[in-house]
């Protein structure tokens, strides 16, 4: 158990700067997501957190000590990585003490230790095995054994999920989580996937470009995105996007958007907004109701593509300004080419600031 | 070609169709293989039951010839020579080879280039050009080894190199290594760098330093390149010809005779085809021994 912090962490590879100064504190105990797209710079991250990577600037620290030039066996930290990197000519069981086996740990201790973590991962019958002869949630668990049973500060998981099926990956989501809620170890966890970090989190690191876009816990991420990366990012489907001004309409301050609709917006989400000021209008597809009557006026949505998912539907639908998508609770009848009555939830939605992209609701800006 | 079948067409029908198919394709190269390849050999084999005498066939002796072999000093000293041979190439040239190639592994692709291109060069040095080289650095008055010795002060160490019976094997062996080794840098590098970077790094976190992932990761995932590379090893040690030949010719006495110098010698020099070809199939049925074997390991590994 142990914390950790980055303090204006770079990296380079040559001329390109992969990481951009990344300040981040992990508490003891959380479980933090690095997300973001590829190429962002959270596996860098993650890798030189490890040891695997080699800083250019900034400091890391664990438990308050910097660990810039330790090599990676003197961190006391445990990686899961992507292909698993189970060592292929040993069994599970020697896969799993290997690091005991290193450490001359005495048999006895080794034996139990691997024992625990086959108990804890339902592994028990497959210490014999080779990695060849088990199936991708047999291995990931294996690579997750290993780590256990070395009782680490910290954590670390590399894209873990991504070579499984998407079943099998629901199913390892919630065993990872169930399995953090157990040992409470530090964990740090990176993925592509913004509906793993949504479920699995404490906190979500959103990153883009080498920086860090926003971090909180995954409500706060979807509720109150800073800016429209964070915004469009997290939330499946994505948040719908108009562009558009800020127009005064009989004394009331409307969203006018290039497509020529208006929309609703409130106080609250315009902020200190400037009439006329360029922006852009996001609402969150199930934010957007069909009970109404907002498309009486300019702005008739025309259903293109109808997706029934069960307990939702969604529709791919033709605006004016370009596409969008709404979520409908429940199994509506929609065809193609049918005009949406809806009405957008004022209360819900974000204004960001065109140039800058900051949700003007936080900003501040005049 | 397109096959027409007037009902839907038998097995029997459709393999011996696919065969006569087969064989069409392969006719040429097969007539080659049989036309210098196979009858030589089963020339050799033949000749190898007869007496002969100044190049011709004296009379037919059936086994006579391999009877001689157990009396034949010369054979197992050969033989004897042959065994330490492979015995010195697997562990010397193969080891070497992949402590380089661990070592080269980590450093930069241009590094790899140019280190590789370095190590591989003397493999594509002629045999017998390899031979005068060493010839010249072993030369008891004027050879770069003694010159060396001399300049370190360990000129006491020097001598007739490849003229000693104690020296005389060991010294040839080293310049067959200098010719081998390259290649084994560059087999194994390659097999190493398909090995997965991750179980490398997994090692590192594990608290393996480079010694440690060389013996727990490197080495046991390399088992059927050091395999092949053995059994290759072991082949050539038995077929290799050219070196001692250039440099030595089998001397001093028998101290660097192997299975082939026998061999010429008794056919070119003595005359006497007929022992000559049993020695021949002799060393064949060794190297396919070792071939066949090597087949049936790498193909279970």
């Amino acid at each position: 158990m142990a914390t950790v912090s980055f303090e204006g962490t770079r990296k380079a590879f040559g001329a390109h700067e992969v990481l951009k100064g990344v300040s981040l504190d992990v508490a003891d105990g959380e479980f933090v997501i690095l997300v973001g797209p590829s190429g962002c710079g959270k596996s860098t991250l993650l890798r030189m957190l490890a040891g695997l990577e080699q800083a250019t600037g900034g400091d890391i620290r664990i438990d308050g000590k910097s660990v810039i030039g330790i090599a990676p066996k003197e961190r006391d930290i445990a990686m899961v990585f992507q292909t698993y990197a189970l060592y292929p000519h040993m069994t599970v069981a020697e896969n799993m003490g290997f690091s005991l086996r290193l450490a001359k740990a005495p048999k006895a201790e080794a034996d139990q230790r691997i024992s625990a973590a086959a108990t804890l991962l339902n592994l028990d019958t497959l210490l014999d095995r080779y990695p060849k002869q088990l199936s991708g949630g047999q291995r990931q668990r294996v690579a997750m054994g290993r780590a256990i049973v070395r009782d680490p500060k910290v954590f670390l998981f590399d894209e873990p999920l991504s070579n499984l099926d998407a079943k099998l990956r629901v199913q390892m989501r919630a065993e990872i989580k169930a399995l953090h809620q157990r040992l409470r170890t530090t964990s740090i966890y990176v993925t592509h996937d913004q509906v793993e970090a949504m479920t699995m989190a404490d906190r979500i690191v959103v990153m883009n470009g080498g920086i860090i876009e926003q971090v909180g816990t995954p409500l706060d991420l979807y509720d109150s995105p800073a800016n429209l990366f964070v915004a469009g990012f997290i939330g499946s489907p994505s948040m719908n996007f108009f562009d558009g001004k800020l127009e005064r309409q009989d004394a009331i301050v409307m969203f006018r958007a290039n497509g020529g609709f208006a929309l609703p917006i409130t106080v609250e989400a315009a902020g200190s907004a400037r009439e006329g000021q360029a922006v852009v209008y996001g609402v969150r597809p199930e934010h957007i109701d069909f009970t109404g009557s907002d498309s009486s006026g300019d702005f008739a949505p025309v259903v293109s593509v109808v997706e029934p998912m069960g307990s939702e539907t969604l529709i791919l639908a033709d605006h004016p300004g370009g596409k969008m998508t709404v979520s409908y609770r429940g199994r509506g009848v929609f065809n193609p080419g049918d005009r949406l009555p809806l009405t957008i939830d004022a209360s819900r939605i974000h204004l960001f600031d065109r140039a800058s992209g900051r949700n003007l609701r936080y900003s501040g800006q005049h | 070609m397109v096959a027409v079948f007037p009902c839907h067409p038998q097995p029997w029908d459709m393999f011996m169709y696919n065969s006569r198919q087969a064989l069409l394709f392969v006719l040429p190269a097969l007539l080659l293989y049989v036309a210098f390849v196979a009858v030589p050999i089963l020339q050799v084999a033949a000749y190898s039951l007869f007496s002969w005498d100044n190049g011709s066939i004296k009379a037919f002796s059936g086994l006579g010839n391999y009877q001689r072999l157990t009396s034949d000093g010369v054979f197992w000293t050969a033989l004897g020579h042959n065994a330490i041979w492979a015995v010195l190439t697997l562990c010397f040239p193969l080891m070497i080879g992949l402590v380089l190639a661990s070592i080269l592994a980590e450093r930069s692709p241009r590094t790899i280039r140019l280190m590789s291109a370095l190590y591989f060069l003397p493999r594509t040095i002629p045999l017998v050009v390899a031979g005068i080289i060493w010839g010249w650095i072993y030369n008891p008055i004027f050879g770069l080894l003694n010159y060396v010795l001399d300049l370190i002060g360990l000129g006491s160490l020097g001598g007739a190199w490849l003229a000693e019976s104690g020296s005389a094997l060991l010294s040839l062996n080293a310049a067959g290594a200098w010719t081998f080794y390259g290649f084994c840098v560059l087999i194994y590098l390659s097999a190493i760098q398909s090995i997965d970077p991750s179980l490398y790094e997994a090692a590192s976190l594990d608290g393996a330093g480079w010694g440690q992932r060389f013996r727990f990761i490197t080495v046991p995932l390399l088992k059927s390149t050091t395999l092949f590379l053995g059994l290759y090893a072991a082949i050539e040690a038995m077929r290799f010809f050219d070196l001692v030949w250039v440099t030595t010719q089998g001397g001093p006495g028998y101290d660097t005779e192997v299975l082939t110098t026998h061999i010429y010698k008794t056919f070119f020099l003595v005359g006497d085809f007929g022992y000559a070809a049993a020695l021949s199939v002799v060393l064949l049925a060794i190297v396919l021994t070792i071939g066949g074997l090597s087949y049936r390991i790498l193909s279970q590994s």
